[in-house]
Order: structure tokens, then sequence, then C-alpha cells
């Protein structure tokens, strides 16, 4: 029998008539922990960083956009993320998993985030098909292009984009001998095999969730590289950085700027949760 | 064979840090704060053990079996819900991990846990001026007396033992003599226990009695790291941390929750007792296994069905209070039970109030706050200032207390009275309302109280938990 993965209690799957004939693959948490977990919508949340703007101060965002991304943007770090997108809110009860999944080595707890994680990953690569497209303009390519996809009538608009390459943010080597695990590669698996260890992480840095606001913003040298194998993968690929959770930015910035130099088109990057 | 030099003798070669650190217990190798050149050389001389955390085997005798079932080895887990699996990035292969005992740090097949095989490190022994240790100068009634002698007894031919004893009848002042005998022949002890509060309740208790003894007391957060103490007052949890270190065990309230439910405690008990070590149970309401050993003899024990004061227990009535589920969540209190809180709140007496949920307490305490005038409070398992508020309310600074059926034992809190809310939940069982009710009346000056049972309908429980009182009440002499 399956058990919820943190309260252990046996799973019930809703019978639907869907449910008959090809059951749902087991979500790994119940109802009622599930309930604890709050998602961001897409529709109301910053377009930069993705925050949920339903829970910030109003006087914090200024059209559309919370402060802290302005400030990213007035910074000399302006432009190094295309944007961020988040699954959850960073609420007592992701905390209480990120805890556990983290810091208490419970692996298998990844098991109950596939499924949102994937959604958003779907949405993502929808997304950013539609923005290049918009880029390129109307031309007759894109007609018979758009045409075909209708012709395979959806079966192809998910279809893997060759495009997109998923990076999972590192640990250093130090913290993953600690931890035997990368936290965002367990999740990076998730989106298709093609996670690409492309960014090593050399200094063993205090952890950030350990360090205030101040100070994980003043990093001076940057942590990362770029694993050389990478190098030219990366060149005029759209690249996805995977993280577990946004909480200033920074991390995610400074490994963005790491892959500048391989020259990719666009640096975005996917986290569980943000808080 | 090689003949070691006569100056060198064998005790000289394993580090005696080591052993006073790892002596009787089971930990991580890397928890161990020692260097992996001594740990080496210990292991080398046979001093120090390293096994596998996990212990895997084919699941079937067949050859061509690709399956395994796995043990952990700390806390005994076969459990296939409780194993996962990950790439490991240390062994650089896919690691199997127990889930069971992860908040002690996880055990993995690539985790190698570390015990002490070599000689043992010397006895204990105390100085006493009088041959006595327990400094403890109050008397015992000629029930516990009578138990206590027992128990010593059995402690000294190494039976187990059950002592039967009501809520209040003294339980731990029993205990004393028999522990005193012990630690003067050099035995190592522990008194465990299911629940966190009991542990804290009873190590001030026992640091009083034995002032000259070092005694560790040993629950999730506490921050005592004594090692070799002779005395250990500790959580049934904890125990995972030790092998093969007690000769005796005396198990407080063995038929709480969780002891009673999860295999993994019982596992704990028995992996930290040396093989011929007796077990000591107490219990107010001993679960059915222990009572039908003990009723067909094959387990000794003796029964105390009267509080050390003399006083009967406290009979729980029960109150009618109509549909309570559905007043709270109409944000109202049932009058029955307002009126009687409200009494009992001019009158100045302190209160329990046990609720049957969490949810429950959560809208009935702002409710009480809002038409009481006094200090209310609510604690339940996961609040971070439960050991506060239960001290503030045990010095007099919060009047009433609204709490789950974790505090349903081992709580002594002098003139309390108490209510059940919602008697009818099945959270509460015969046990637990039994327990409850053995809160009241336990203090000699006031030894009466009233336990009431607030009821929409009336399950069997709720009767038996009565006629188990009264019964226990009939055994101990009153009417």
């Amino acid at each position: 029998m399956n058990r919820c993965l943190l309260c252990h209690e046996p799973l019930v799957p809703a019978l639907h008539f869907r449910t008959l004939w090809s059951p749902d693959e087991p979500s790994g948490f119940c109802d009622s922990c599930r309930r604890g977990l709050a998602k961001i919508d897409r529709k109301n949340c910053c377009p930069v960083c993705g925050r949920d703007l339903s829970i910030v101060d109003p006087a914090f965002i200024s059209r559309g956009v919370c402060l802290d991304c302005k400030r990213w943007e007035e910074s000399r770090m302006s432009g190094v993320l295309q944007c961020n997108y988040s699954v959850y809110q960073y609420n007592d009860q992701m905390k209480k998993i990120m805890t556990a999944f983290k810091f208490r080595g419970d692996a298998v707890l990844v098991q109950g985030f596939k499924q949102d994680l994937q959604a958003a990953y779907k949405q993502i690569c929808r997304i950013q098909h539609s923005q290049s497209r918009m880029a390129r303009r109307s031309t007759l390519h894109d007609v018979i292009s758009r045409l075909r996809d209708v012709a395979a009538f959806g079966l192809r608009r998910y279809k893997k984009n060759e495009d997109l390459i998923i990076v999972p943010v590192p640990l250093s080597e130090e913290r993953l001998l600690e931890r035997c695990y990368n936290q965002s590669l367990l999740l990076a698996q998730f989106l298709g095999d093609t996670a690409a260890e492309a960014l090593i992480r050399k200094v063993n840095e205090p952890k950030q969730s350990k360090k205030r606001r101040h100070e994980r913003l003043e990093l001076k040298e940057n942590p990362f590289q770029i694993a050389e194998p990478f190098r030219k993968q990366l060149a005029g690929r759209h690249v996805l950085l995977i993280d577990d959770v946004y909480t200033t930015g920074a991390t995610l910035r400074l490994a963005a700027q790491a892959l500048q130099p391989a020259g990719p088109k666009s640096i975005a990057s996917l986290t569980l949760a943000h808080g | 064979m090689t003949i070691l030099p006569h100056d060198v003798q064998p005790r000289l070669l394993h580090s005696e840090d080591l052993q006073s650190f790892l002596f009787g217990r089971e930990c991580l190798l890397e928890e161990l704060p020692f260097s992996a050149e001594i740990i080496e050389r210990n292991r080398k001389i046979g001093a120090v053990s390293l096994e596998p955390g996990i212990e895997i085997r084919p699941a079937s005798a067949s050859v061509f079996s690709v399956k395994h079932r796995f043990r952990c080895r700390r806390c005994g887990n076969e459990h296939p819900n409780f194993f996962s699996a990950y790439y490991c990035a240390r062994c650089r292969k896919t690691c199997v991990y127990c889930r069971r005992c992860l908040s002690m740090g996880v055990v993995k097949s690539c985790s190698l846990l570390a015990t002490w095989i070599g000689p043992a490190p010397s006895a204990p022994l105390f100085k006493t001026k009088n041959g006595r240790l327990c400094q403890w100068r109050g008397t015992l009634s000629d029930l516990q007396r009578q138990a206590a002698d027992k128990l010593t007894d059995a402690v000294q031919h190494k039976q187990s033992y059950l002592v039967w004893a009501v809520c209040g009848a003294g339980k731990t002042e029993v205990l004393f003599p028999a522990v005193e005998k012990a630690l003067l022949a050099g035995l190592r002890l522990a008194v465990a226990t299911p629940r966190t509060d009991v542990v804290r309740e009873l190590f001030p208790r026992f640091r009083k009695a034995f002032p000259t003894v070092p005694i560790s007391a040993l629950y999730a957060g506490s921050s005592d790291r004594t090692t070799l103490a002779p005395l250990v007052i500790t959580t049934t949890h904890q125990l995972l941390r030790y092998r093969g270190y007690f000769d005796v065990v005396i198990i407080d309230e063995v038929d709480a929750f969780p002891f009673d439910y999860d295999p993994m405690l019982a596992y704990a008990v028995k992996k930290s007792a040396k093989p011929d070590t007796p077990f000591i149970y107490l219990s107010a309401t001993p679960p059915p296994a222990l009572k039908k050993a003990f009723l067909t003899g094959r387990l000794q024990g003796i029964k105390i069905f009267r509080r050390f004061h003399g006083f009967p227990l406290p009979v729980p009535q029960s109150r009618w209070m109509g549909n309570w589920r559905e007043k709270v969540s109409q944000g109202l209190i049932p009058a029955p039970f307002l009126n009687w809180v409200m009494e009992k709140a001019a009158g100045n007496r302190r209160l329990f109030i046990f609720v049957p949920s969490i949810e429950m307490l959560k809208q009935l305490t702002p409710l009480l706050q809002e038409k009481c005038q006094t200090t209310i409070e609510s604690v339940h398992a996961e609040d971070p200032g439960r050991h506060e508020k239960i001290m503030l309310f045990r010095q007099g600074v919060i009047q009433i207390l609204v709490t789950t059926t974790i505090l349903e034992r081992g709580v002594t809190v002098s003139g309390v009275e108490a209510a059940v809310f919602g008697a009818d939940d099945p959270v509460f069982d015969e046990r637990a309302l039994v327990q409850i009710s053995g809160r009241v009346g336990r203090d000699p000056a006031i030894p009466g109280g009233e336990i009431i049972f607030f009821r929409y309908g009336r399950t069997l429980e709720m009767v038996r938990a009565k006629r188990h009182i009264e019964q226990m009440n009939r055994e101990g002499g009153f009417k």
C-alpha cells in the first residue's frame, strides 16, 4: 500500500471514471499534507522573480514588479537572469519538508513534488516557445510550423524542447560528500534525462540558509564556474537553472553570471519554493 | 603467535577516551569525535566493531532472486515502506537508507555503526558514609514498602517485574530502594519512558534523591552529553543510541503511546539492554499482553491499588453537553461545560481541560479566553513553548490549561481538577480516560477534586474507564 511520505497515512487515490482505467501515479503526499503547501499563481506573481504578490505588501510592488527585483535591475547584476519561476510559497509546511529533505537526508520526499514540478516545466516550455515565436515575427516558416503543430493536434505541443538545457545548481564538493546528494539535481531529474551538470561550485562558503540578507548579497567572488565539457553545449541555447529555494536571488544570479561567458541565448530559473 | 612484552599491557593499547565515549553505545562513524586513525587502531586490536548500517539479504532463498530485504541495524526497521534509496555521491552507487530513525542522523547502506567490543570500563562505584545513596527522606506507605522490597528482590535475582499501581500511588518512590541497591552493586540502570514530559518530571526527582550519582536525562533536544552515567533517565527513542549497556531497564508508563504502537521502541529497549537484563514495568493501566502475563503468573508483579496518601481515586462523573462539535464550529461553548469552568475559575481552582484533537484545541481555547477572565493557555505536542507553559501552569501562573492527550500522564500538579471536553471522541479510550482521571487529587493536602467527562453520546470506553476506577478503589479497600 502506498503511504504519505510525510505522515505515513495510507494514500487513498480518488476514484474517478478516468482513474478506473489507468490509476494515477501515487503523488507522494496525502491531501491533508498537501493542503499546507501554497502554490504560487502564475497570474499573480512578480514577472521577474516569481514571488507571489498576493502576500506582499502593496507598498513593495511597483508596476507589477516587486522592489527586490527592481533593486536587482539597478545593480551590476542587472539582466543576468531573465526571470525566475517558483512553484510554491516557502511557508511553514514547505520549510518543514525542506528541512527533512535537505538537512535530515530524506531524499525520497522529492517524489511529492514531481507532478507539480513537471507541470510547471511544461508551462515554462510553452511560454518560452511562444516568446521565441513572437520574437521571430510571422514568417512563412512560422506559419507552416504552426500549421504543423495544429496538424499534430497537441501531440507535439510539449515535444522535447531541443533548445532548452536544464542545469541544476550544484553543491560544493565538501557539502556534497556531507549530504550525499544534490537536492537540485534530484529535482532536475524529473524534467527529463537531460539535466546537465554544467556548473561547479568551487568554494565551500557557509550555507546560504544560515545567513542574513545583506550577508548573502555581499558575496564578492563568484563561487560558480562552468564545467568545461559543457561549454560548447551551452552556446546558443536557453538555459533553465534548477534550485530548491529562491530567497534573495543571489545564488541564482551568481550561477547565471558564471554561465554567461558560454554565450547562452537566455538564462531563466525554476525553483521549488520562493520565500 | 607473538607474545606481548611484559610491560605493554593490553589495556594500554586501546584509547580510554574512545572507550568511555563508545562503551555500550552505538554511533554512526561520522558522529564519533575521534580521528580516523584512533578508530582504525582500536578496530585492529578488536576493541571497536564497525558494522554496516543496513543489512541486505535476498528476499527469498532462490538463487535467482533479485529482490532484497533490508534491515536497519540501529532501529530494527524491516518494513519496505520505510526504506528508500538514492544515488549516493559519497560511495558512487545507489544507497539504501532507513527512513524510520532519520531524526537521529541518517543510516545508509554505506554508513558504518561503531560499537565498543573491547574490555568494559570499570564499574561505577560510589563512596557512601553509611551505605546509603538515597537522600530521599520521605516514608513509604505499607503497600509501597512491600512493593519496594519485592522489587528489590526481583532486581537482585534478575527477574522481570510488573508494578501495577494506580495513578498517584507513588511509583517513583517505590523504585528508590531498588535503584539504590543496584547502583551500590555497580550496575547501570535506565529509567525509560515514551514521553518527554515524563522524563522532565522524573529527572529532578531522581537528582534530588541521588545527589551524588551522575544522572543523565536524554530526550530529543536535551543537551546532556554525559557518557557512562550509571543512571540514565531517557525517552525510549533515545535508547536507540545504546547497545548492550544496561543491567536493569525500568520502563515507566509502559502502555503510553507510542510505545505500544511503534515496534521500533520495543526494539530500542531490547537492544539497549544486556541479554539477561531484567525489565521492570510500571503502569496504572498495563497493556493486555503484560496484564495477561501477570495474571497467569508468567510475570511477577505487585498491585498497588491505593494512593500513597490513602485517599480513594476520584471517580469520574459524566455530564451531557449536547453536540459539542457543532457548537464549537459555530463559535459557541456548550453551556454545561462553560458553567462548570466559570464556577471553578471563580473558586480559584486550577483546571486541566483535555480535548480530542489539536484542531479542537485551537478552536476552543480562544473561545474560552474570551469568556473567562483568567489566564488560559493551550499546549499540544508541536507547541514550541510546551515545556514553559507546563512549568507556568505548575507554578500557578496559568490557571486553565487546555491540552490534548499528551499531558494525560506523568504530570503532577497539586490541587488540579480536570475535564474531558468531548469524552465520547474515539481518541479517548479506557486507558487515556483512566490516566486523565488520575491527574486529580494527587496532593495529600487536597485529595479530592472533580473529574468530569463532558459528552454528547456515551462510549463503551467511558463506561469501562469508570468501572476500572471503581474496581481499583474496591481492590484498594474502599467501598
